[in-house]
């Protein structure tokens, strides 16, 4: 039909089909601001557009449906200030506020945010907290936890106020937390959801315990080097790449939880018109492999394969089809007929190694990793004795057991996997990946295809989201076969569904903690024993369970002679099910060990009738012990002894317990009680945390540096930013290291033909591995720089050694005070004397894995009628080194909290018992709005870790260690309901209520 | 497979285009769960222009059409504020800029807040052919089997009345595990519905005064049990949740007298 569209007050006369939707109109005229969530409800928010000043989700509208409306889109807010001789009015003051207040993480939902933005302020130019939250409540976000956004926006809506704002790098001392904590009052009142308490300044509270020398970049608030890209929605993503003649893939699923394949008739849909290729596991090459994105070799069994003759859960892959267009290959997939051989399945993971249970992997070609044994369903085995535990628990008063379980949850990016392959023109495989790990998904993905390494190219554009779940090669081959097959470029993208029921998810465990503690409260003995759950392939299955015990059993040693030999067990079993495969998700294991844990120590401690604060802190680790599993376990390799040098723990206890007046709450009968609800009871809990920071021994990230004719940088990295910011904070160690303000560090990540190798993102690493590696060919660079300007300076008669020159505002300093810039430095290496290019490669692997620790806060209100929990507040501070950028990091923490307080109240996957899923989509999976978020509080307490160059240690994963248990503990404080399982689902609550009732009465 | 796209520009053009001899066709609302291609379907009509999208008020009653979007719902002074509250919780801001009333009526299961209220102010729904009027408690147990006519095109409520509810959600704005809604008319009349379950709400009671809300509620859940809650809880805490939605409206009144 033809219609006429107005788009950005622009027309375009189109010619469409009835039936198109308008985010694919759209995106085809070529407005990429416009992104897919791969939901079919409009969910997620993320392909808002303005129809009439109204935000609304393309992806539910009708392309005919607009005609007649205005739309608009981010492309017609502001752009780079400066394009060449061109100058613009540069960003849109929503635009630049976003930008400056590190609202853009990964930026997939930025456009759609700032469009709602602007709707609101257009509507009402002085909104409060809550109108901005419900603005914003459209569009989900995974990486931020919304705060910052909010500030954007109240920050953007002052200066169109012509108000002034705060500035944004503006560093808060916190010398007294309870002075600063007073001091919001004035400017910002009232708390999220209750009218504006979230402050348009920014920058987090620090809490300096090493101080060190103040520098000129690191440790500012610089804005993401990738935020102005983002925010105009440029096309930055995978599916914004466009090559001429691209075929669509989709995949046939299978309905059933284990079934053969006795016979696939791909006839009918090979001879659809449009389609291009019909792909079963006849059409390919038998290759078995792992999907896990990890190091050589891989730590884990292999079993799986592209396609295969036997499914393992509902949601496996049968087929692959590529077609002209996607409605076309969805029509294909209709056309395979499958006959399937139904097996019994393995639902519930306490059946997997049950005498007669089915066998998941019965396939010859399974290779054994460690103790992985597919004869007893067993993926992995990890067995840790550390210590004495029988004597251990022989010297105890009293021995506290219980079992706790975790939930399968999903990683839930807003970018839904996506893949673009091709060949080029010397006939090598390009791989366009939306991934964690560009070099791993090179590596492993060869053999399966046939092809040497060295013919196959993989390029990591902007990322939108990973959480884990990008740590894994799980859509690239999809498209690789087919591309092979046809000699076509393809594009696989996965929709939300596909997300639930066919990528990754955390293991879901079962866990039994059992506690020898003396009266005084030492503890002499601490054993965990752990079924994981890996569902049908081991992909991370020794790894992530491993992380479990490694970091939540390492954290309390015992005290006194205990703390130098502690005793700690950790077993466990990870076992394969019938049901979606686990994988690596942000935390990597640690949440799933701290929910039992934590909860466990509090159980303890009003058992025992000790401060839950003072028992914790008497028994954990401190700086100088050794990591108690150091010397016995490392991921399958052999383990080698570390010291942990920095532990800011005690002083996160102290700046939580201010900030959320622990003090004033904690054991205080009237506080607890909610006047004129008598149905409604508040608690308060706290969990102390730690996770790590890289792996040791194994992580490897390099960098290179060259110099410019202007005397700018690039920085080629092989790290992936995954919306975390860390091409910035790797640009900001750069900057400091070579003396030039940010914007001359040209960050670009990651390549496998240009760009070095690094193992990826994951493990908490980046900003300490590949940051390391980023200052030492940093310093290498420095130094050519300084000889360079050494000898510019002797052709003037002026005589310095190198080494007595500093760095400083792009210029080489002599202790004369003389100075050459940067440009003609660059200008004498590259075009006059001894030409050479100022250039440094170097890598990095650190023996150690400093953690990073923490104390984390919950407040929250218990209906007693219903169970119903309401997470009023939660606070979190952080030891994690020096903070190269607070304002990134806090992005991080804020984010984090955030999927965990999903994690600990409304997140699950549920299965019945032919292992159909429940959750397929964001209406059932829920993750939280921006319009019913806690309040959330950030503080970092930094330490300075000698091991990294400039103290930092990791602050990405650890958000995600403590919520949970922190709100299990408010809860057991509102009500005395200790749960041992979470999601804290009302029913569960309520049926303990009457547990506890029973027992008051 | 979507084939055609009409936009009719009154609903005597609408019903024509639906009720065309030989053609599968489907009345479009806002989009939000029609816009995906649909097989079966041939066409569809976009009533946006056909002139079901205003409020009026007179007297004590207040109907909106069907293409009432749900943002304007919440500007509007005489809806109820128990209602915005329901919209708000029910539908993120990009839903509701999109959603009619028709159409959150057509599609929303038992898990709606909005639809769980609307039942219990006992909504009178408009259908054309031949303007029928029919009670919302009577026609939504059987919506998906019979309809009493093409198109609705008109929801009415009596103002002036009290409303209030109460729900149970993993979150604050997850979908309801149980709804209570608790409508009481100036005569005592009140009327109980409940949500958070199954394929529609269902009304527990509507009597001509409050006794028994509790008992009511527990019965009409007495076998409202999924994966998502058990029967049991759903029984026991709708029975709760009534007596607190009463507690609410006397309190209302009390502030009013």
């Amino acid at each position: 039909m033809e219609i006429i569209l107005n788009i950005n007050h622009q027309e375009y006369p189109l010619d469409i089909p009835p039936g198109e939707r308008l985010l694919d109109t759209l995106r085809r005229l070529g407005f990429f601001s416009v992104k897919y969530g791969g939901c079919e409800k409009g969910e997620c928010g993320a392909c808002a557009v303005l129809l009439d000043g109204r935000a609304v989700n393309s992806c539910t509208l009708l392309t005919a449906q607009a005609e007649g409306h205005s739309i608009e889109t981010v492309e017609n807010l502001g752009e780079h200030p400066e394009q060449g001789w061109r100058k613009t009015e540069g960003l849109h003051v929503i635009q630049q506020a976003f930008v400056e207040t590190g609202a853009i993480q990964c930026g997939y939902c930025t456009p759609a945010m700032v469009l709602v933005a602007k709707a609101l302020l257009e509507k009402n130019p002085s909104p409060d907290e809550d109108d901005i939250r419900a603005a914003l409540s459209g569009v989900l976000c995974r990486c931020t936890g919304y705060l910052k956004p909010v500030q954007a926006v109240l920050r953007a809506a002052a200066i169109l106020r012509g108000e002034q704002v705060p500035p944004i790098d503006a560093p808060i001392d916190v010398s007294d937390i309870m002075k600063l904590d007073n001091s919001t009052e004035g400017d910002s009142p009232l708390a999220s959801g209750r009218g504006t308490l979230t402050e348009t300044k920014v920058f987090p509270k620090v809490k300096v315990l090493d101080a060190h020398s103040p520098m000129k970049t690191v440790g500012h608030a610089e804005p993401k080097v990738d935020a102005v890209k983002l925010v105009q929605g440029k096309p930055a993503f995978t599916a914004d790449f466009e090559i001429r003649d691209m075929l669509v893939a989709k995949v046939l699923r299978s309905p059933h939880a284990h079934a053969l394949i006795k016979h696939i008739d791909t006839s009918a849909a090979k001879v659809l018109p449009g389609v291009a290729a019909v792909l079963t596991w006849q059409d390919i090459p038998r290759v078995v492999y792992s999907t896990a994105g990890q190091s050589h070799p891989i730590p884990g069994p292999l079993d799986t394969f592209s396609l295969d003759k036997k499914v393992r859960f509902v949601g496996d892959r049968v087929a692959f089809v590529a077609a002209e267009t996607a409605e076309i290959a969805e029509a294909a997939l209709k056309l395979i007929k499958v006959d399937y051989e139904i097996l019994p399945a393995i639902i519930d993971s306490r059946q997997a190694m049950a005498a007669g249970a089915p066998l998941i992997h019965d396939e010859k070609e399974y290779v054994d990793f460690a103790d992985s044994d597919a004869s007893r369903n067993l993926a992995a085995e990890i067995r840790v004795d550390i210590g004495d535990v029988e004597q251990g628990f022989k010297e105890a008063d009293r021995i506290i057991e219980a079992e706790y379980t975790v939930p399968k949850v999903q990683q839930s990016h807003i970018e839904p996997h996506v893949v673009v392959t091709h060949w080029d023109a010397d006939d090598r495989l390009v791989i366009r990946t939306s991934t964690q790990v560009p070099f791993h998904v090179r590596r492993l993905i060869a053999p399966v295809l046939d092809l040497p390494i060295k013919r196959i190219r993989v390029i990591k554009p902007r990322i939108g989201g990973g959480f884990g779940g990008k740590q894994e090669v799980l859509v690239e081959d999809v498209a690789a076969h087919l591309t092979i097959a046809t000699g076509r470029p393809v594009i696989y993208e996965m929709t939300r569904e596909e997300e639930f029921i066919g990528a990754r998810t955390r293991h879901p465990m079962r866990i039994q903690l059992k506690t020898g503690v003396k009266n005084d409260g030492t503890i002499t003995a601490n054993e965990m024993r752990c079924l994981s759950d890996t569902g049908a392939y081991g992909c991370h299955a020794l790894t992530v369970t491993g992380n479990t015990g490694h970091k939540a059993m390492a954290l309390y040693v015992g005290d006194g002679p205990y703390r130098q030999q502690p005793n700690i067990r950790f077993y466990a079993d990870v076992v394969y099910t019938n049901t979606v495969p686990s994988g690596a998700f942000r935390g990597y294991g640690v949440p799933q060990g701290f929910w039992p844990v934590e909860r466990h120590m509090e159980n303890i401690a009003r058992e025992l009738g000790l401060d839950p604060i003072e028992f914790r802190l008497k028994n954990a680790i401190r700086a100088g012990e050794l990591h108690p599993f150091s010397t016995e376990w490392s991921e399958g390799r052999e383990p080698k002894p570390e010291t942990i040098y920095t532990v800011g723990l005690e002083e996160c206890v102290n700046q939580g317990r201010l900030a959320i007046e622990w003090d004033q709450k904690f054991g205080n009968a009237d506080w607890h009680a909610v006047p004129g609800a008598d149905h409604l009871r508040k608690g308060i809990g706290i969990a102390m945390v730690m996770q790590g920071t890289a792996i040791p021994y194994l992580d490897m990230g390099g960098a290179s540096i060259k110099m410019n004719d202007d005397g700018s940088f690039n920085l080629l990295v092989g790290a992936t930013d995954l919306g975390t910011g860390s091409d910035t904070v790797l640009g900001q160690m750069a900057a400091e290291t070579l003396g030039v303000p940010l914007e001359d560090i040209l960050v670009y990540s990651s390549d496998t033909d240009f760009t070095p190798f690094d193992k990826g993102a994951y493990a908490s690493s980046t900003t300490y591995i590949s940051g390391t590696a980023v200052v030492k060919a940093a310093e290498q660079a420095a130094q050519q720089v300084r000889e360079r300007a050494a000898l510019m300076f002797a052709e003037q008669g002026k005589t310095f050694d190198p080494g007595e020159i500093e760095l400083e505002d792009r210029c080489a300093i002599a202790p004369s005070g003389d100075a050459i810039h940067f440009s003609e430095i660059a200008l004498h290496a590259l075009h006059q004397t001894d030409q050479m290019q100022i250039m440094a490669v170097a890598s990095h692997m650190s023996p150690v894995a400093p953690p990073p620790f923490a104390a984390q806060f919950a407040e929250v209100t218990v209906d007693t009628d219903t169970g119903m929990v309401t997470v009023d507040k939660l606070v979190m501070a952080v030891d994690s080194g020096v903070i190269i950028n607070p304002v990134t990091a806090s992005g991080q923490i804020e984010g984090g909290m955030t999927q965990a307080l999903g994690y600990a109240v409304c997140e699950e996957m549920v299965y019945d018992e032919q292992g159909q899923p429940r959750e397929r989509d964001f209406v059932d999976y829920h993750i939280f709005r921006s319009d019913e978020m806690p309040e959330l509080t950030t503080i970092f307490v930094e330490t300075y870790e000698p091991s990294h160059p400039f103290g930092a240690k990791a602050v990405a994963e650890i958000p995600l260690d403590g919520v949970a248990p922190a709100v299990g503990n408010a809860i057991l404080d509102a009500c005395g309901v200790s749960l041992t399982s979470i999601p804290a689902l009302p029913e569960n609550i309520w049926l303990n209520l009457s547990d506890v009732k029973e027992r008051e009465d | 497979m979507i084939r055609e796209y009409f936009r009719p520009a009154s609903v005597k053009e609408a019903l024509a285009l639906l009720t065309e001899e030989g053609k599968v066709r489907q009345p479009l609302g806002g989009g939000t769960s029609l816009s995906r291609q649909q097989s079966g379907t041939d066409g569809i009509v976009d009533l946006q222009t056909a002139g079901l999208d205003k409020i009026e008020t007179s007297g004590q009653m207040i109907s909106a059409g069907a293409m009432v979007r749900l943002d304007t719902l919440l500007d509007h002074p005489d809806v109820h504020p128990e209602v915005k509250r329901a919209i708000r919780i029910d539908a993120a801001e990009n839903i509701r800029n999109m959603a009619t009333l028709g159409g959150w009526l057509v599609s929303s299961d038992g898990r709606s807040l909005l639809t769980t209220v609307l039942l219990a102010l006992d909504v009178a729904l408009s259908w054309e052919p031949e303007s029928q009027k029919v009670r919302i408690g009577d026609w939504l147990p059987i919506r998906k089997q019979v309809s009493p006519g093409v198109l609705i095109t008109e929801a009415a409520w009596q103002t002036g009345l009290h409303l209030a509810f109460e729900y149970v959600a993993r979150s604050p704005k997850d979908r309801p595990l149980v709804v209570v809604a608790v409508a009481q008319w100036g005569s005592g009349r009140t009327r109980v519905a409940l949500g958070g379950y199954g394929a529609t709400p269902v009304i527990a009671m509507d009597g001509p005064d409050s006794g028994g809300v509790d008992v009511a509620s527990r019965d009409a859940y007495y076998d409202a049990g999924d994966q998502w809650a058990s029967a049991q809880y759903r029984r026991e805490v709708a029975g709760k949740l009534a007596l607190r939605c009463l507690q609410r409206l006397t309190a209302d009144k009390e502030s009013e007298s």
